[in-house]
């Protein structure tokens, strides 16, 4: 990766048209202003209070405008000023770049495990954005922002997703009322965008993302004078963001020992490459094919299972997005309610909510045609899928799922008619005082949850992270005054974190559970019924605290770890993040990390989740070895077939 | 020496030889096993045999002292001229109380220059026995019948019960708890904490994860609920399981420098609802 950054920082760099560019328009008054700038804070006051400065701003404003035929004439950029189609230009440049290289991001994972998911989460993250402003066609650079990053921010997956979707969040409040930026505004707006992505994040770790972006774009701005444009700033901002990557595992050990940089500073430096790339004149072709359409057009060349004599059994999954139209109704009083009625005369599995003024629409039905006629009362579709299920029950159940990531707010189990969710998907009557929410990962978890009490689960994990978005479907079915969610995955909370910031329904409260042992004692433990929610957080936070959980998992890679030699192939073991056992044997590992478990400090009790892999051989075999050599030990076994691990372990 | 007896039942889990010591006198319930129609009386099945018994599979049924057996035993004590003070088994778990009280009534027809006083605990096991013991003790100090009954009826509510057992399913099978199924879903590694409340049900409090985490949780509420942490009377009674309750009795001394009075099983009559493995706190609290 390091070559690749540096051949397109330095392309970045050299990359000419520039000086032509510069010396056009040179407003007097935008000079002064950029002057005025090289004190940035005073600058920022300047502009904000005084008359002068709007006026000031109007000026650079009109002469943009005017400036901007030439510009289309002259088929060119405006680098002076960004405008909306320059922006969503860009960012579809950002989402190829990292479309392009999201393999790579998900390889650089700390742990020789075969889990990594960093670069498919920030990829659905930002096509999530590219999708809501696909059909827009302002040159409005704060609307087009806005949409982008609101899109962003619903699609946003795993912590590197939520903070790439914070960082767009902030750089949108920054360009708050700017039809169009120079590269001063431009830089402070970033910087409100590196202040937000570091308030999404409870405690900052240095040496990741956060830093990635902040070390880049407090060069890039500091590097700011009159002669700065649009395309000057991208050219410090991807060259330091390039640097400061390759910085990170100085910062952080696990990194160094690993022999990896941060993946999702690594993320963000594609995403910042597109934009990138595309001022210095690459093309992006117009229509991008998101996973949605790319799917399309797999199907369309494998042979259908439906044909000529088929029967139509199982109705149409039926998707999508509607822009609420002023001109048609008003979309603040939109009757949410009553369109899931009329899904409901018509369908079923139904999915309908509304944010801002766009609605998502899911339903499995017999006439589609009928939901298009309806929707149109009231708007025009952004996006529409239909899709015949009979067409998709042939398909592999594994296929379908990987599938339908799509980029718009997908809430995955809702959207998977093949995977029948063991929650009632009933539309929830009574109002109840408190629900829950968890993801969870495998049949035997899922039916575990459900036992639980839990009202709703997402499907998901380590590898497959849900969205902010696929939180937002689940609170949909729910009718409840308080909203408890369990993320079980470190991953996942940050999403969750800010689902429940957009929901306004009900109030949503994050148990912070950083693994599926964490949430499955805090949810067998605490009762939901009788508590209030500030006594159901302290008591979770009581119960999750005396649990540590262990994963067993293959190694994928040779690595040295915490003083661990790993070798390709061993099976490991992790406690806390850390790789405390590797060894050849299967058996020999699993015991060792069990007894390491066993060992701690007050442990009495081992809890074990058996993978799908694990067969009733080994699970057997455990259970002798854990009556033996722990014989005071509570030990309790659990079908929970999730992927990837044989065995996860809570240890209390 | 005031001519009262005071009386009880086997449910009070106290040894027959202990009760013979405090000259208290004593009916037993009794329990048959579903296989066989064998009627045995509370005081002589050894419990862990019994246990034993019951983790094979057994099912045992239980019966109350019935108002014969009372009157009888009753009488014989009235006809040598004593008054009775009879402490109960709760009348929330057991229709012994009420037979004592029917017994009771017809004796008082009788007999009427004898004077019978029942008082119905709301107790059961070793916070009945804790009941017994402590009304024992205010009559050594001279109470009278009256003054005796009197101090029953108020310690009553002031014995904290708290209990956890290590399988819900025998309580739960036996209809002596009632509870939200939710509360109850999935118990897998869940240890139930549960009270004795004044009506003398039994509620399920507090879940669990783990018997330590259970045991502990007993002696929690001790330190949360006793009127005097350092000097109390401790009760415990449990269902075969002597080394949990000994580590308890360690936990007593060290946290708060108090001994344990006394430990005791849980007899067969309240073991076949609460099952092996149960473990029961009593002491003196502001309340129960």
């Amino acid at each position: 990766m390091a070559e690749e950054i540096k051949k397109t920082a330095e392309g970045g760099k050299k990359t000419a048209g520039d000086k032509k560019e510069e010396k056009q328009k040179k407003d007097t008054k935008e000079k002064k202003k950029t002057d005025k700038a090289k004190n940035p804070e005073k600058a920022k006051k300047t502009e904000k209070k005084t008359d002068k400065a709007k006026k000031t701003e109007k000026k650079a404003e009109k002469a943009k405008k005017e400036s901007a035929p030439k510009k289309k004439k002259k088929k060119g950029i405006s680098l002076k000023l960004i405008g909306g189609l320059l922006l969503s230009k860009m960012a579809r440049g950002g989402a190829k770049e990292l479309r392009t290289n999201a393999d790579e991001v998900n390889k650089l994972n700390v742990f020789p495990v075969p889990d990594g998911d960093t670069g498919d989460n920030m990829r659905m993250t930002i096509e999530s954005g590219i999708a809501a402003i696909e059909n827009m066609d302002s040159d409005d650079l704060s609307k087009i922002m806005k949409t982008f990053s609101h899109g962003m921010l619903l699609g946003a997956r795993g912590n590197s997703g939520v903070i790439v979707s914070q960082f767009f969040a902030g750089i949108s409040k920054g360009l708050k009322d700017k039809e169009t930026a120079d590269a001063l505004t431009f830089g402070h707006a970033l910087e409100e965008g590196v202040k937000q992505a570091y308030a999404s994040v409870m405690t900052p770790t240095e040496g990741t993302i956060l830093t990635v972006a902040r070390e880049a774009v407090e060069y890039a701005v500091s590097r700011i004078n009159e002669r700065s444009t649009i395309r000057t700033l991208f050219a410090d901002l991807t060259k330091e963001m390039h640097a400061s990557v390759e910085r990170t595992p100085e910062i952080l050990t696990v990194l160094k020992e690993a022999g990896v940089v941060d993946s999702g500073g690594a993320g963000l430096f594609y995403i910042i490459d597109g934009f990138n790339r595309v001022l210095n004149g690459e093309e992006v072709p117009g229509d991008e094919p998101t996973e949605s359409t790319a799917t399309a057009a797999k199907g369309a060349s494998t042979e259908y299972a439906f044909g000529a004599d088929s029967e139509m059994t199982f109705g149409y999954c039926t998707e999508t997005l509607l822009q609420l139209q002023n001109s048609k109704c008003n979309p603040d009083e939109f009757d949410v309610g009553a369109l899931k009625d009329f899904l409901g005369s018509i369908g079923d599995s139904i999915v309908a909510f509304k944010t801002e003024s766009i609605v998502k629409i899911h339903v499995h039905t017999f006439t589609p045609e009928r939901v298009l006629e309806y929707c149109r009362r009231y708007g025009e579709f952004l996006t529409v899928k239909i899709e015949n299920m009979s067409v998709q029950h042939t398909e592999g159940e594994a296929k379908e799922e990987k599938e339908d990531t799509s980029p718009t707010p997908s809430p995955t189990s809702a959207f998977a008619p093949v995977t029948p969710s063991p929650v009632a998907e009933d539309a929830p009557t009574e109002r109840k005082k408190n629900a829950k929410v968890a993801v969870s990962n495998g049949v035997g978890v899922d039916a575990l949850f459900s036992d639980l009490g839990v009202d709703v689960i997402v499907e998901g994990g380590q590898t497959q992270n849900p969205s902010a978005g696929d939180f937002l479907a689940a609170f949909e079915k729910i009718n409840a005054d308080n909203i408890f969610i369990f993320p079980n995955n470190g991953n996942i909370i940050m999403a969750a974190s800010q689902a429940a910031e957009l929901y306004e329904a009900a109030k949503v409260y994050v148990i912070p559970s950083k693994n599926i042992g964490m949430g499955y004692v805090a949810l067998s433990a605490i009762d939901f019924d009788s508590l209030e929610p500030e006594d159901i957080l302290y008591e979770a936070e009581e119960v999750m605290k005396r649990v540590t959980t262990g994963y067993v998992s293959p190694a994928i890679r040779d690595a040295d770890m915490n003083g661990v030699h790993i070798t390709n192939g061993d099976t490991i073991g992790i406690i806390n993040k850390e790789i405390v056992v590797s060894d050849a044997d299967f058996t020999a590992a699993t015991h060792k990390l069990a007894s390491m478990l066993l060992s701690e400090e007050d442990k009495f009790m081992l809890t074990v989740f058996s993978g799908a892999d694990a067969t009733a051989e080994m699970r057997d075999e455990l259970s002798a070895y854990l009556a033996e050599a722990h014989p005071d030990a509570e030990v309790y076994f659990i079908d929970g077939e999730q992927q990837i691990y044989p065995f996860i372990f809570a240890a209390e | 020496m005031s001519n009262y007896v005071i009386f009880t039942d086997s449910a009070c889990d106290i040894k027959p030889e202990i009760l013979k010591e405090w000259g208290v006198y004593y009916r037993p319930l009794s329990l048959h096993f579903d296989e066989d129609e064998t009627l045995y009386s509370n005081d002589e099945i050894e419990p862990k045999a019994f246990y034993d018994k019951m983790r094979s599979g057994s099912i045992a049924k239980t019966s109350a002292v019935n108002s014969e057996d009372f009157i009888s035993a009753f009488e014989q004590l009235l006809k040598e001229g004593n008054d009775i003070l009879y402490l109960g088994f709760s009348s929330g778990l057991s229709t012994t109380y009420n037979s004592a009280r029917i017994a009771a009534d017809e004796l008082r027809e009788s007999y009427p220059d004898r004077k019978i006083i029942v008082v119905d605990t709301l107790a059961a096991s070793a916070g009945e026995g804790l009941i017994v013991y402590l009304t024992v003790k205010k009559r050594a100090e001279g109470a009278t019948l009256e003054e005796a009954a009197a101090f029953a009826e108020d310690i009553k509510f002031k014995i904290s019960i708290w209990f956890t057992v290590d399988d819900l399913v025998y309580l739960k099978r036996g209809g002596r708890i009632s509870a939200a199924s939710a509360f109850f879903g999935n118990m897998l590694g869940i240890k139930p904490v549960l009270h004795m409340d004044n009506e003398g049900h039994l509620v399920a409090v507090e879940k669990v994860r783990g018997r330590k985490t259970s045991i502990e949780a007993l002696a929690k509420k001790y330190g949360e609920l006793a009127t005097d942490t350092k000097n109390n009377t401790i009760f415990i009674s449990h269902a075969d399981c002597e080394d949990e309750v000994t580590r308890l009795a360690t936990i007593f001394e060290e946290k708060y420098g108090v001994k344990v009075e006394l430990i005791t099983d849980v007899g067969p009559v309240i073991g076949a609802h609460a099952g092996p493995g149960t473990i029961a706190l009593f002491f003196v609290g502001k309340e129960r």
